[in-house]
């Protein structure tokens, strides 16, 4: 009976900074998962004033990263 | 055309530049634009761009002449050209090249701004043609304004 509890002792004191690395790694993914980017435009639409054929048209839209880690912009598409 | 920063630090602002060719388009024009982002929550963004292209000079009903009837009694055709500008447009020279099958006469509706140019059938005799009026203006930016004339002559 004896051996066998301080056998149980002693797996016990092997595998428990095990479980605390383990959670505490577990705690820290967590808390990193919650870091994301986030996007933000405003205003979402442009109205030029009218122009005639052959003059340039340009507007830059500015977009503002909310979030706390680097957002990135993979595309721009346009019709 | 598009032009953007690939990537905008946390907290930080970024530029998405479009450019419209206004050569392509013409009258009132809506675009729409996606951007496409690692956001999570907002993978893609639309965002819309309005406008409107005048032309320089405009041709009312349209840059082409019609003249279909029956020998001899073909009916006359035709246009308004406006010019969209403050500054008055001089109409410096009309030319075409259906040499003896239409006559053309020029009137000043509102002088620089308006003209009626009217176009009639003069070939005397039944067939088909097709040509173009050239309008030379003194607008630098559109010096000349081509006419398309397709004529449909019945023998009866």
């Amino acid at each position: 009976m004896l051996p066998n509890f301080q056998r149980t002792c002693r797996l016990s004191a092997l595998l428990l900074p095990v479980l605390i690395l383990l959670a505490g790694g577990m705690v820290a993914q967590g808390a990193q998962g919650d870091k994301r980017p986030v996007i933000e435009v405003r205003p979402k639409s442009h109205t030029f004033p009218p122009v005639f054929e052959g003059e340039a048209l340009s507007y830059a839209f500015t977009v503002l990263n909310k979030g706390e880690t680097d957002l990135h912009i993979k595309k721009v598409t346009h019709a | 055309m598009a032009r953007y920063d690939r990537v905008i630090p946390p907290g930080g602002r970024g530029k998405v530049t479009f450019s419209i060719d206004t050569g392509t388009v013409r009258g009132e024009f809506e675009k729409k634009a996606a951007i496409w982002s690692d956001d999570p929550e907002n993978g893609v963004l639309t965002l819309i761009l309005k406008g409107q292209v005048k032309p320089h000079i405009l041709i009312e009903p349209g840059g082409y002449v019609s003249l279909w009837g029956v020998k001899g009694r073909v009916p006359q055709e035709s246009l308004t050209i406006i010019n969209n500008h403050k500054e008055p447009l001089k109409i410096t020279g009309i030319d075409h090249d259906l040499e003896g099958k239409i006559r053309w006469r020029l009137e000043e509706i509102i002088p620089g701004y308006r003209y009626r140019l009217k176009v009639e059938d003069i070939s005397g005799r039944a067939g088909e043609y097709a040509g173009h009026l050239i309008v030379r203006t003194d607008n630098p930016r559109k010096p000349r304004l081509v006419i398309i004339v397709n004529g449909t002559v019945n023998p009866y």
